[in-house]
Parts: C-alpha cells; structure tokens; sequence
C-alpha cells in the first residue's frame, strides 16, 4: 500500500513546470540524435550532461532520460526510410522495415516502429516499477556466467537473423566476431591486431561500422539507379497508413509482450550490451512465426520486435543503474554520471533514502516515450514520404548527413575513412547476398563473451554453467534454437 | 670597492632576471588569453576524471581568458589520451588530467601502445590522490589481512585490469606478504566488481579510500587494511599495513613503491617541449585553482576531495617509480603485476 502511495508520488512529482520544460526540450533533442545517423544516444547525453550542473536532481535527471530514452524512437524511422540505422540498435529494425519502405509501405513500416517503441517503453518502465522494492535481489540473480550466457544465445542467433542461407549467416557473424578482437582487450590489457596504430588501439568502432555496412551501400545504390527507396505505392501517403502500422501492434499482442520482455531481461543484465536486445527479439520472433521465410521481405513483425525491446531495454537498464550503480547500457553510464554530479550515489542506500526518485523517473522514462511516439505518428505521413525522393537527389543529402554524423560522433577524422572501408565491405556482402545483421551482432556481443567467459572460468571453474539461472538460460537457448525442429517433431506426434 | 662593484653587479643580474621572468609569466598570460585549450581525460563523459576536468574548466577559463574544449579519450587501458598528449604540438595548448597510476605502469612494463615518456613530459600538478584500501567480503576465507597471509586457501580479488590502480595494489600486496591469492580482471568497473564480490564471485578488493567509504557503507565490505605508512583520514579505525605486520626491509620496499605509484594520482601533465614560461603559467594558475578554499569545499560536497601537490613533488614521485628500479626488478614487478596472480 505504502509502495503504491510513493508510485503516486512519483507520478506526480513530474508534473512540475521545470520539469515538464526540460522533458519538452529534450524529446526533440533525442529524436533528432536518433533520426540523424552517426549522433548516438550517447552523443546526446555527453552533450546534455554539462548542463545539469547546478540542476535539481529530478529535473537534471529528466533532462538526460528523457533524450536518451526517445533515440531509438527516432532512429528506427532512419532505419525504415533510408535503410540506415539511426542508432546502432537500430540496425535489426532494418531487416524488414527497409524492405516495407521499398515496398511503398513505408507508412504502415513507421506506425509500427513507433508503436512498438513508445509501447515497449512502456512495458520498460512497468517492469521497473514491478522491481523497484527488490531492485537488489533481481540484480544479483545475474552473476558473471548468465552475462556470458545470454551473450552466447545472442550469438547464436547470428544464423537466424540475417535474411541469406544460415551458412552465409555465420560466415557473416564470424567476420563480425573477427572485427571485435581487435583493439585493447582489457582481461589481458593487450591490444590485438592495433598495427602500432592510435586509431586501432581502441579496436574498431560501432558508428562507422554500423553506418559504413548499411548506409554507403543503400547511397551507391540510390546514386547509381537514381530510383527512389520506394518501388511502388503512392507518394501521397496517407496518415490512416500510419494507423494500420498501429493497429498491427495490437493485432501481435503476445509478439509484443514476447519482444518487450526480452529487452527488459537483456537490459536488467549489465555487460550484454543494448545492441543485442534487438536482434534477440528479431530472431525470437522469426523462430517462433509460422512463415519465418518472409523475414527479411517486408514482415510487419521483423518491425515490431526489434522496436518493441529496443525501447523496452532502458528500463530494464534502469534497474542495475539504481541498485548498484553499474550502468545497464552504455547510455546509462553516462546518466550514471549525472547522478554523481548531481551529488547523489545509486546503490543500495540510495533506493532506500531516493525511493521517490526512482518512481519519478520511471515516470520521465514513461512520458518522453509515450510522448515522443504520439509527436512522430503525427509527423510520419510527412517523413514517409521521404522514400519517394528520386536517388539522386537523396544520396548526396545522405552522404554529407553520414559523414558529418561519424564525424562528429567522436571529432575524429580517421572515423569517416573506416565508414567508407566498411562501406565497401557491406557493399561486398550485399552483392554477394550475405547479411550484414550478423556481422553487428558477432562484433558488439565477442567482447561480452570473452570477457565474462574468463572471469566465469575464474571465479566457479569449468562448471560455472550449472548455477540455477544459468541453467535456466541455456534451457531457453536449446528451446530456441530448436523450435523449428520441436515444432516438427510435436507436428509429427500429433499426426501419428 | 670590489664589493660594492659585485653588489651592484649582483643586483642589476637579479632584476633583469626578475625582470625577464615577470615579462615571462605576462607573455605566457598574453599567449593564453583567447586561445583555445584541449583538456583532454582519459575517462569517459560522467565518470570521475570528466567531473574534475568539467568542474575546473569554468576557473581556468576565467583566470586565463582560454577557451577550453573538453575532449573524452577514453581506451587502450588510458593510454591513449597520454599518447595524443605526448604527440601533441609543443605549444602548451594541449593539456590532460592522467591516470597516473595507469600512465606509470605503461611506460614501466613497456606496455604494447604506450608511446610516451613521463619523465619528458611536463607535470602541472596533482588534482588528487587517495590512499589505497584492501576490503574482503562476507564470503572472504578470512577476517583480516593478518589471516590471509597465513592461509592456505586462495582470496580471489576482483580487478578491472592488470595495467589498473586495483590490480597493483592487490598483487604487490598479495606478493610482498605471501598471500595466496588469484586475481580476476575483467570487471568493467569499480562498482561492477564490488557486485561481483557481494555475490562472492569474488572476497577481496582493492579500492581508493573513498571507494571503500562509499562501498563498505551497510557492512558487506569491510576494510582490513591501509596500503600507506599513515592512516587514512577516512578510516581513523584502520590499522595500515605497516601497524599490522613487521614487514621486512624488502617486503616494506613493495609498499613503498606502490606508494609512490599512488602519489602521481590524478594529475594534470602536458606534452614536452612546452616552452618553460607556459609550463611555469600553467603550474600557476593551476596550483591557485587548487588551493582555492572555495573550490576545494565545492568539490569535497561533490565527494571528488582536491589534494593539490606541485609539480616538483610528482616529477620525484615519477622517477621513484621509473627512474629508481634496476632492470632486473622492473622484470619482477611486471612479473608480479602482470603473471603471477593469473595462472
């Protein structure tokens, strides 16, 4: 009763004018770091960050959540009109939003996405708010071997995800693997592979990885062709076009619950990375469909997954942050700064002593993710019309957005070079036919895997695998993995 | 008359050096005023490195009329922010706030990537340094550290790196009283192997004294001991290493030396070749920003304490470290620090 009176509490607790202002400010903020390809959530929040100094914890707090919370919202509208993920974890949303957009469903493909993310955001913030007075037990359910664990079932969707033959798939997920063992690793403190280069030192990065495999083939293609990204459908997109996009996440009720859970699950555990959560869910939803060949053609649901745990992530990533301090995603970390610099130390104390001012924020994460979804539907009959701009006059636009973008995600100009490398490479994989899906994915889960793989090994030996949640996950990896083939073999039963 | 002659000789020398040195330090000024500074941290936006350089920027940029521009160069276990400080044009205009602890182990293990050479650089002063402190968990083996060096059963500390502060602190300790120990590294963080140790993954660490303020708040981490030859203020209650144990000359070195490692601390340092009257400005301007009352209260409130130390006594603290071991003992630290515990 007591909880449900701080709930209340902490609803009302944002509707406070400074506090109301700086969430106002910062949603168009985050929409355009998320719709700009190359600007991060990341470069949103170390950009915002200096500007709490001073503030209030509550609306300093909400100026840096409520941003970071609607960047994947605006980058999955990248993803679907342009065929270039706004934000890295939006490269899954690619898959099949891309392919609607070419389709002249571009409309239908961004009611969806947006959906998805303000809805999944929402199921974020339930969650953490299920979890706030047992913050501490759930995150020390979560040791060393179930962070390599679901980094591991993560990697082995890389078979699944892309929209190839499995072996290409693979041979995909391995150059992605190869990619992430350069740099510092930081088990042994010995960079691999660095060719006694600065640049390398650090291993490579995921903007210009991400941004080289999907945006410098798609502008090639539209400069060569000179066609639009949409190959048929009206021009004149229709705002009831948008809805249908809505609509059809209620219509997939149970794909988006599945999809929300697992990016809360991914986001409560630290060390997975966000990037994950998204292709996890896109590959749960292509295993458990029952035409799982149209994945990658223009499938409504390869939409609804990959947004769903996108937005439903930063909630869960919210639970580690409170309770001890250890961020849940990259973007927490830097939030995590926020707090220190607001004078206040998230940990166990903190819960007890702040309790109130972590229903607060989940109240801000709710908000800017309702919020930002309603302003992009109104405008997406207008975006979606983007696809219909003939090629030649895009691509330009969208190199100098690309460069500019990586550029200035880190002011480093060896970054734009690796955009234009991995730009030929993924210009490579696409006329060859092999996914680029799967490279992202084996390059942003290796370094979670080694990592926690040695620390697992050293701290409970060989068997590190048989502790209860543990064997739970790999449970759950069999199952899925196998899905296809229990599907068959029930099938089979059922008939004889 | 001779004397007298020397006297007035004395005195014209001394004021056209005074002299010089003033017009020094007012074309340093003049130089400054209106450029723009590259302050650059090796740590990410939000954490403790970017907190110091952000709250500094807005006095530094006051006192000298600089324009200064923070850059975050995180990665390569810190060593590439001192890299790109090292490479930087001679021209004063390029300054970083270094993880001392990280930069001196670079140079001293000829770590792959390190391409600088502290004791050519310029050191401006100490921001802060903290005592180190060893911390066990409920579900460590042993009470104290005193224990520990008599048991058999293996502490397992948690470690972020093997070229980072935890790690030094936790194997020269562990090799110096001949604990038997095994070192994890890995964990991303102070706070994440803190979790790691409440789950008893691990039932030691090494943290600096704040940290272990900080943690051991609620009692499932305790402090057993100070690595220092006096107390730490934070904790008045715990005996240091040197209380503790009648160390032997040899053992009582490893401390020492680890002391000396902690003593750089977080310190600002720019690139050599510096022309001397900008070194000498920056010191000036610096050590005022430091000692200032206000800012030191400011900064203890946001718990990131300032203990200003000058730029002779880190340029001493780095040759102890670099400059004062033989080759055959440089071989046994970076046996010690990078091998030992890992097998």
């Amino acid at each position: 009763m007591e909880y449900f009176a701080l709930l209340a509490d902490g609803f009302l607790r944002i509707w406070r004018l400074d506090v109301l202002l700086v969430m106002l400010a910062a949603i168009p903020f985050g929409l355009i770091f998320g719709i700009v390809p190359g600007l991060s959530g990341l470069s949103a929040l170390a950009i915002l960050l200096p500007f709490t100094y001073g503030m209030e914890p509550l609306p300093g707090l909400a100026l840096l959540l409520a941003a970071h919370a609607v960047v994947y919202t605006g980058g999955s509208v990248t993803a679907i009109v342009l065929g270039i993920p706004g934000s890295p974890p939006n490269a899954a949303t690619v898959l099949d939003g891309y392919p609607m957009a070419r389709n002249g469903l571009g409309g239908r493909a961004i009611g969806a996405a947006l959906a998805s993310s303000g809805l999944g955001g929402l199921f974020g913030v339930l969650v953490l708010v299920a979890v706030l007075p047992v913050l501490e037990p759930i995150v020390l359910l979560f040791g060393s071997p179930e962070t390599f664990l679901l980094a591991v079932m993560g990697i082995t969707f890389i078979a699944v995800v892309g929209e190839g033959t499995v072996e290409k798939g693979l041979i995909a997920g391995l150059l992605g693997i190869f990619l992430a063992l350069f740099g510092y690793q930081p088990v042994t403190s010995v960079p691999r592979f660095y060719f006694d280069s600065d640049y390398l030192l650090d291993g490579f990065r995921i903007i210009p990885l991400a941004l080289g495999l999907f945006a410098i083939p798609e502008i090639v293609g539209l400069s060569v062709k000179g066609r639009s990204v949409a190959q048929r459908g009206d021009a004149h997109v229709r705002f009831s076009q948008v809805v249908e996009g809505v609509v059809a996440v209620f219509r997939h009720p149970l794909l988006f619950l599945k999809s929300s859970a697992i990016g809360a699950v991914v986001g409560v555990v630290p060390g997975v990375g966000g990037e994950t959560a998204p292709f996890v869910a896109y590959a749960a939803a292509k295993q458990s469909s029952r035409t799982p060949e149209t994945f990658g053609s223009g499938e409504i649901e390869g939409v609804i997954a990959p947004e769903s745990a996108n937005n439903a992530k930063e909630g869960g990533a919210l639970v580690p942050t409170l309770a001890f301090g250890i961020p849940g995603s990259a973007g927490m970390a830097i939030l995590l700064g926020g707090f220190l610099i607001l004078g206040l130390e998230p940990g166990p104390e903190f819960m007890r002593e702040h309790m109130d001012l972590g229903v607060g924020l989940a109240m801000v994460l709710a908000f800017a993710n309702v919020a930002a979804a309603a302003v992009m539907i109104l405008f997406a009959p207008w975006i979606a019309r983007i696809t219909f701009l003939r090629g030649h006059v895009l691509a330009p636009l969208l190199l100098a957005v690309v460069v500019l973008g990586t550029f200035a995600s880190k002011n480093n100009p060896m970054d734009v070079v690796y955009v234009f490398v991995f730009g030929a490479l993924g210009y490579v994989m696409k006329i060859l036919g092999y996914s680029r899906a799967p490279l992202i994915l084996g390059f942003v889960l290796t370094g979670a895997m080694e990592t926690y793989l040695h620390i697992s090994i050293r701290t409970y030996g060989l068997f590190f695998f048989t502790r209860p949640i543990s064997l739970i996950i790999i449970a759950l990896l069999v199952l899925g993995l196998g899905w296809p083939f229990f599907k068959r073999l029930f099938a089979r039963w059922r008939r004889t | 008359m001779k004397f007298d002659r020397a006297l007035c000789f004395a005195t014209v020398i001394v004021t056209a050096l005074m002299f010089n040195s003033s017009a020094g330090a007012a074309d340093a000024a003049e130089f400054y005023r209106g450029k723009t500074l590259l302050f650059m941290t090796p740590g990410s936006p939000g954490g403790g490195y970017d907190t110091y350089m952000r709250e500094i920027i807005p006095l530094l940029e006051k006192k000298t009329g600089v324009t200064v521009l923070p850059v975050n160069e995180p990665g390569g276990g810190h060593l590439l922010a001192v890299n790109k400080t090292y490479a930087a044009a001679p021209d004063g205009l390029t300054i970083l706030l270094t993880d001392g602890e990280a930069s001196l182990l670079g140079q001293l293990l000829d770590a792959p990537g390190a391409r600088y050479d502290l004791l050519k650089m310029n050191w401006i002063g100490r921001v802060n340094s903290e005592k180190r402190v060893i911390l066990f968990t409920k579900s460590s083996p042993y009470k104290t550290i005193v224990e520990a060096a008599k048991g058999s059963t293996p502490l397992k500390f948690g470690t972020t790196g093997k070229t980072d502060a935890t790690n030094i602190g936790a194997t020269l300790t562990s090799h110096a009283l001949g604990i038997k120990a095994s070192i994890v590294t890995g964990y991303k963080g102070s706070r994440e192997f803190v979790r790691a140790a409440i789950q008893g993954e691990v039932n030691a660490i090494c943290l600096s004294e704040s940290s272990s303020k900080r943690f051991s708040k609620g009692g499932r981490l305790t402090p057993v001991t100070v690595l220092a030859r006096e107390r730490s203020e934070l904790f008045p209650d715990v005996a240091t290493i040197f209380e503790q144990f009648k160390l032997s000359d040899d053992q009582a070195w490893y401390f020492d030396y680890h002391e000396a490692f902690a003593e750089i601390g977080r310190s600002i340092v720019s690139g050599p070749g510096v022309p001397a009257e900008r070194v000498a400005y920056l010191r000036k301007v610096f050590a005022e920003i430091l000692n200032d009352a206000e800012f030191k209260k400011h900064m203890a409130k946001k718990r990131r304490p300032i203990s200003y130390a000058d730029a002779a006594k880190l340029d001493k603290s780095a040759k102890a470290v670099l400059g004062s071991v033989s080759g055959a003992r440089k071989k046994e630290i970076r046996h010690i620090i990078m091998d030992k515990y890992f097998q």
